[in-house]
């Protein structure tokens, strides 16, 4: 069970992996909406998918209505891989658990493992609720193939047994809510970072990531999203970081908070994510401003997750 | 090398905390005013009637504390809910 776990992750990458270049390949042939409202001297003309506009005009003109098969199949098949994608990454998760004969939640990679597949439901529920949004899928899965590239591959721990401190059932709720919490704040930093991208380009920032603005929903509308994956998690992180956290600690170690490395980088995390409902909150600050604090969030996330477990020495030190 | 033997001892340690279930309580309860605070649509509408000739002239003005998408719709039904002539001045303006 153990062994087919593994390869199920290969797979899940793998599938990742083509649900990405299906979502690219539809991103890059798919009509740039901001066209029409450019002037036909402005700069950015000559950008490599150019060629694609004058064969789409004749065609509208010849035979109104009919897409081109070949595109209109694009959407369908990123749409599938990333289903099948997330349905194998399931598998992966659970056939790790079953393998291990407890919760899949024992260890670092494990909590990616899970976190990353928090991330892909989210994001699937955003693009039920926001159509729209179906386009970001190519940065979704791309940060998702990081990060189960990572896992794999260098936070990999074979099947085993819990530490003994992390036997209880307060494991359930904990791990799993800080799990839930880091899975909808990656995909709020995903949407936020292509806030700012967009937001860029929206000013006529010239440049790499601001060229991907084109083709990126309306800045409000990502900025909207980002917002509500946010306010979803901080409530989730919250309840995992310090109340269910503390609960425990006082069960197992006798105090609530002992600012072992973990706790001291779980409530930096907090503390700016609460800074970002904050800041959002109050019209005078920028909303740019307030996208930066939620991308600090998100790295202080990212140093609790690998920081400290790999080089601090404390009481989590699970990795 | 000679085995002189063991003293068996233990360490007890006894606690009483009666502050824990007002913090488990506190607890629940900031987490679900947390909740409502995030979730919650703060939003303020104000009719002003002021007598006009024979009728009145009445003004509103609406107000959205957090972002709120439906508050333009939902200050077009009210005011139209309090049976006013729309008048063409545009009174809504976000914060």
């Amino acid at each position: 069970m153990a062994a087919l776990s593994d390869q199920l992750l290969v797979i899940t990458i793998m599938a990742y992996l083509a649900a990405m270049v299906c979502y690219a390949a539809e991103y890059a042939f798919s009509a740039r909406p901001a066209r029409a409202l450019v002037p036909s001297g402005a700069p950015g003309a000559g950008s490599p998918p150019e060629p694609s506009e004058p064969r789409d005009r004749p065609d509208h003109a010849g035979s109104p209505g009919r897409p081109q098969p070949a595109r209109a199949l694009l959407p369908w098949a990123a749409q599938g891989l990333i289903l099948s994608a997330a349905a194998v990454h399931l598998a992966t998760v659970v056939t790790r658990g079953l393998a291990a004969a407890r919760v899949p939640w024992g260890n670092m990679y494990e909590y990616l493992l899970t976190a990353t597949l928090v991330a892909t439901a989210a994001w699937l529920w955003s693009t039920i609720r926001h159509p729209a949004m179906r386009r970001l899928g190519i940065f979704v899965t791309l940060v998702n193939v990081l990060l189960l590239g990572l896992a794999g591959m260098v936070v990999y721990t074979p099947v085993g047994p819990l530490v003994p401190a992390l036997d209880s059932y307060w494991l359930l709720l904990h791990v799993s809510a800080a799990i839930a919490a880091t899975g909808l704040f990656l995909v709020g930093f995903v949407t936020t970072v292509l806030y700012l991208v967009r937001t860029g380009h929206d000013r006529g920032r010239q440049g790499f990531p601001f060229t991907l603005g084109t083709r990126l929903p309306g800045a409000e509308a990502l900025e909207r999203i980002s917002f509500r994956l946010h306010a979803l998690g901080f409530p989730i992180w919250t309840f995992a970081a310090l109340i269910a956290g503390p609960i425990w600690a006082e069960a197992a170690w006798g105090r609530y908070w002992g600012w072992d490395p973990k706790e001291v980088w779980a409530f930096v995390t907090w503390i700016i994510y609460a800074a970002y409902l904050h800041a959002r909150a109050t019209p005078s600050v920028r909303r740019t401003v307030v996208a930066a604090l939620a991308v600090a969030g998100w790295l202080a996330m990212l140093m609790n997750l690998f920081g400290v477990n790999l080089f601090f020495e404390g009481l989590h030190s699970y990795a | 090398v000679e085995f002189l033997g063991t003293q068996r001892w233990i360490t007890v340690s006894v606690r009483h905390d009666p502050g824990q279930p007002v913090v488990l309580v506190g607890a629940v309860l900031l987490l679900a005013g947390l909740v409502l605070s995030l979730t919650g649509h703060r939003r303020r509408v104000w009719f002003r009637a002021r007598p006009l000739g024979t009728g009145s002239e009445v003004a509103a003005g609406g107000l959205p504390r957090t972002d709120y998408p439906g508050f333009a719709d939902e200050f077009r039904d009210l005011v139209a809910a309090a049976g006013l002539d729309p008048v063409p001045e545009p009174a809504l303006r976000s914060t």
